[in-house]
């Protein structure tokens, strides 16, 4: 049965998810580039790791071929695959870093902010956002990306990381304090 | 003067604030140039977390050949994805310090070389038998998948390892500029695992060779493949 796909895609897209879940991986590969550049940038901004952003996408869009065939269509490819790509990501974070989403006794103080900056750092975060959010502490940056880059209501981040909407309120709060004060220095 | 409390000062900078407090707030701001100041501060931030909200990235580096080869890799050793050895730990288990899974590595890459004798004399089954390194649920009987659509895909399982070759010297390599980091008896049990690991992967792929249309051994091999491919992420990130 063919995929009915959201109204906003366009016919060479349709078409592409239409032949990757009949298992064209060339159709699949226009597929990744559509959508890498926005993967990427997600990843990026999750873990504030270069490395393990790449490593990140690599799995995202395996993932995505494997369940490709689940993909009906009811949002558009890039919200699904959003989701996707932020269920992967927050399962990496667990599995490989011990602090990772450690919110209720996570500060983002500014003695947590200077012993991860240097002047050099100091400099560069003026200048670029993304690299004052790689400054933040796992869990606050979670937070603030999923909720001010990517609009997610509190109640949809305490399902998806299990803690509860008023601490991810509070890391949110505290985040965008020390951002400002970081794009400030 | 009584100032703007923190959520109103949040919630005026994201505008969730409801409209009744946010005049009042805005009343407020009018007086208190302190106040005014800190939400023009938080306002300015919004603004430029909304601007990169829809800024893409670039990549300097083509990312599909390593995603296909994985694709084309998964095909050949018909790992499920509902039933993966990576996504079918509980979120406790996912959350235990990295080398408390040591153990269950050593127990799974045993049951790896187990199945790797028992199994080397078996010839292409129609469906897996109830030999598995996954949890139970994975043990029974099931028809092998391959892709998205369930179509059959098979291809030489020497591409699959180089895939996974690939990948995996990446990350020795990295582990190698940061071994010094590493405290000795971290570094001593990530080597023992790997040992373990990589003891696991040699008998299957001699089995294999003997037998290469053994389903079941593809599907061992690229669990072990994949569980080293864990591990060494984890000694990178430990590092």
């Amino acid at each position: 049965m063919m995929t009915r796909m959201a109204a906003n895609e366009d016919t060479a897209t349709c078409d592409a998810v239409h032949r990757a879940q009949a298992g064209e991986l060339g159709a699949f590969e226009s597929v990744y580039r559509t959508h890498v550049s926005a993967v990427l940038a997600l990843c990026r901004r999750m873990t504030g790791d270069e490395r393990e952003a790449r490593d990140l996408v690599q799995d995202i869009f395996v993932r995505a071929w494997e369940k490709l065939a689940q993909f009906r269509g009811e949002s558009s490819l890039a919200t699904w695959l959003h989701r996707l790509g932020v269920n992967v990501i927050l399962e990496r974070l667990r599995a490989t870093r011990r602090d990772a989403l450690r919110f209720t006794d996570e500060v983002v103080d500014d003695v947590a902010i200077s012993r991860a900056s240097s002047a050099a750092d100091r400099v560069d975060a003026r200048l670029d956002l993304d690299r004052a959010l790689a400054r933040l502490p796992a869990g606050a940056r979670t937070v603030l990306v999923l909720h001010d880059l990517h609009g997610y209501s509190h109640d949809e981040i305490a399902q998806m990381t299990g803690i509860a909407p008023g601490t991810s309120r509070a890391q949110l709060w505290r985040a965008r304090r020390a951002l400002t004060r970081m794009l400030n220095e | 003067m009584t100032h703007i409390t923190e959520d109103e000062r949040q919630g005026l900078a994201d505008g969730t604030l409801n409209a009744e407090d946010a005049a009042r707030a805005a009343a407020h701001l009018v007086v208190c140039e302190a106040c005014a100041a800190d939400v023009s501060q938080l306002r300015t931030l919004m603004h430029r977390l909304h601007a990169a909200a829809s800024a893409s990235a670039t990549l300097d580096e083509d990312l599909w050949p390593a995603i296909r080869d994985r694709i084309e890799s998964s095909k050949v050793i018909a790992l499920d994805a509902s039933s993966g050895t990576r996504d079918s730990r509980s979120p406790v288990a996912r959350r235990r310090p990295v080398w408390l899974g040591a153990m269950a590595v050593v127990g799974a890459a045993a049951a790896v070389i187990v199945a790797a004798v028992v199994l080397r004399s078996s010839r292409t089954p129609a469906v897996i038998p109830a030999v598995s390194v996954s949890p139970p649920a994975a043990s029974t009987a099931m028809p092998v998948p391959s892709g998205p659509a369930g179509i059959p895909a098979v291809t030489r399982v020497s591409d699959s390892a180089r895939a996974y070759q690939q990948q995996l010297q990446q990350l020795l390599d990295e582990i190698e500029m940061q071994r010094a980091m590493l405290g000795p008896s971290t570094t001593a049990v990530g080597d023992s695992d790997l040992q373990v690991i990589d003891h696991a992967i040699a008998e299957l792929k001699t089995a294999l060779e003997r037998d290469p249309n053994n389903t079941v051994l593809r599907q061992l091999l690229a669990e072990s493949y994949q569980q080293k491919l864990d591990l060494l992420r984890r000694l990178r990130n430990a590092s």
